[in-house]
C-alpha cells in the first residue's frame, strides 16, 4: 500500500505521472495546491483525501471538493497504515 | 513508528515547511518519533537570524520549541547550509547539521518517509 | 532486507540542480542497505541527451556522475515517450539506461518502497 502525497496542481507533469500511477489500496493525500484535482473527479482506483485546511485556505468548502477532507491527525493515521510512498 | 518529513523548498516563499511543521505536530502528538530533514533552499528555516515581521509566524522560533518540547528532530543538510551561507553558529538550538549518511540512515531505519517534492 | 528507493527528476538539468542532485542523494545512499535508482522524466529527460551540456552556463555537469554511474552500478532509467517527445536523438551510453513505457510507469513506482520525486 503505497501513501501518495500530492502537492501541486494538475498543470504539474509530475503530480498527473503520480496520480496515473496510483492504484487501488494506495492512499492520495491532497496537500497545498494539490487540492486543486480535488475541484474535478479524480481518475483512480486509490482512495483519495484533501487536507481540510488546504481547501478551506483556498476559498473552497467540503461541497465544492469530490473527496474527503481530513486533519492533519487523520492524515498521521493513513500514513501509519501505508508502508510505502510515492511523493 | 519512526516518520521522516524530507522537505526542499524555502520556508516563507512556500508552504512547505507549514505542511511539515502540521504533520510533524500531528505525529509527535500521536507518539511518532518525527524528523523533518531540511535539503536545498529549505535550509534556511533553521536560520536563527530569520526575522519576519511581527503578524507573521516565527518559522525557526516554531521548529526550535517542536524540538526542546515534543523531541522533534531537525536534521540538516551540510553542503546545502554552506552554499547558502548559512553555518553553524546560526542555526537554532537543537537542531543538527548532517548529510547525506544522515539522511540514508533516516530513509532505511525510518518506517515511514514522507517527501514534499521540490 | 535492501529497501529500494527511487529518486525522480522532472525538471531539466540547464534549470534547476535536481538532476545532479539526485544523482548525488542516490549516491549517498550506498552507505545503507539502500538499492538506489535515478528515473529522468518529462523535462528531466533531456539530461540522458549527449548534447546536454549545463557546463556551458557555468553549472556543474552532469557528466561528474559518470563515474560514480559506473562504479555503483546505480540504475537509470527514462520514459520511451519522453526521449521521443523531447526529441533526444542520440542517449548518452555512460547512463546505460533502461527505457519504460509511460503506461507501465504505475507498475514501475509500484516495485519501490520510497519514491522520491525531487
Amino acid at each position: 500500500m503505497h501513501l501518495i502525497v500530492v502537492k501541486n496542481g494538475p498543470n504539474n507533469s509530475a503530480e498527473r505521472a503520480k496520480i496515473r500511477s496510483s492504484k487501488e489500496g494506495d492512499s492520495v493525500v491532497l496537500i497545498q495546491d494539490g487540492v486543486f484535482w480535488a475541484l474535478n473527479e479524480i481518475e483512480t482506483e486509490a482512495k483519495c483525501f484533501a487536507i481540510e485546511d488546504d481547501v478551506e485556505a483556498r476559498g473552497y468548502t467540503v461541497d465544492d471538493v469530490t473527496v474527503p477532507l481530513i486533519s492533519y491527525e487523520d492524515f498521521i493515521d493513513i500514513i501509519e497504515k501505508c508502508d510505502k510512498s510515492i511523493g | 513508528m519512526r516518520i521522516t518529513i524530507q522537505v526542499f523548498a524555502p520556508p516563507y516563499s512556500y508552504q512547505d515547511l507549514d505542511s511539515a511543521i502540521k504533520i510533524a505536530e500531528a505525529g509527535l502528538n500521536k507518539g511518532h518519533e518525527v524528523t523533518i530533514f531540511l535539503f536545498a533552499d529549505s535550509i534556511l528555516s533553521i536560520n536563527s537570524k530569520v526575522k519576519p515581521i511581527r503578524v507573521d509566524r516565527d518559522i525557526p522560533r516554531k521548529l526550535e520549541s517542536m524540538i526542546k518540547e515534543k523531541g522533534l528532530k531537525v536534521e540538516i543538510c551540510g553542503i546545502c547550509m554552506d552554499y547558502r551561507g548559512v553555518t553553524k553558529d546560526m542555526i537554532i538550538e537543537g537542531s543538527n547539521p548532517s548529510g547525506l549518511p544522515e539522511l540514508a540512515s533516516l530513509i532505511f531505519n525510518s518506517d515511514r518517509f514522507v517527501n514534499l517534492m521540490a | 532486507m535492501d529497501k529500494k528507493i527511487l529518486f525522480v527528476v522532472y525538471q531539466a538539468p540547464a534549470g534547476s540542480i535536481w538532476v545532479n542532485e539526485a544523482f548525488r542523494t542516490a549516491f549517498g545512499m550506498y552507505g545503507e542497505d539502500i538499492e538506489p535508482s535515478v528515473l529522468l522524466m518529462e523535462e528531466a529527460t533531456v539530461a540522458l541527451s549527449k548534447k546536454t551540456k549545463p557546463e556551458c552556463l557555468g553549472l556543474l555537469s552532469i557528466s561528474m556522475c559518470f563515474r560514480f554511474i559506473k562504479r555503483y552500478e546505480t540504475a537509470v532509467y527514462g520514459v520511451r515517450e519522453h526521449v521521443e517527445r523531447f526529441k533526444v536523438k542520440e542517449i548518452e551510453e555512460s547512463f546505460n539506461a533502461k527505457l519504460i513505457e509511460e503506461a507501465d510507469l504505475g507498475d514501475f513506482f509500484h516495485e519501490f518502497d520510497n519514491v522520491v520525486f525531487m
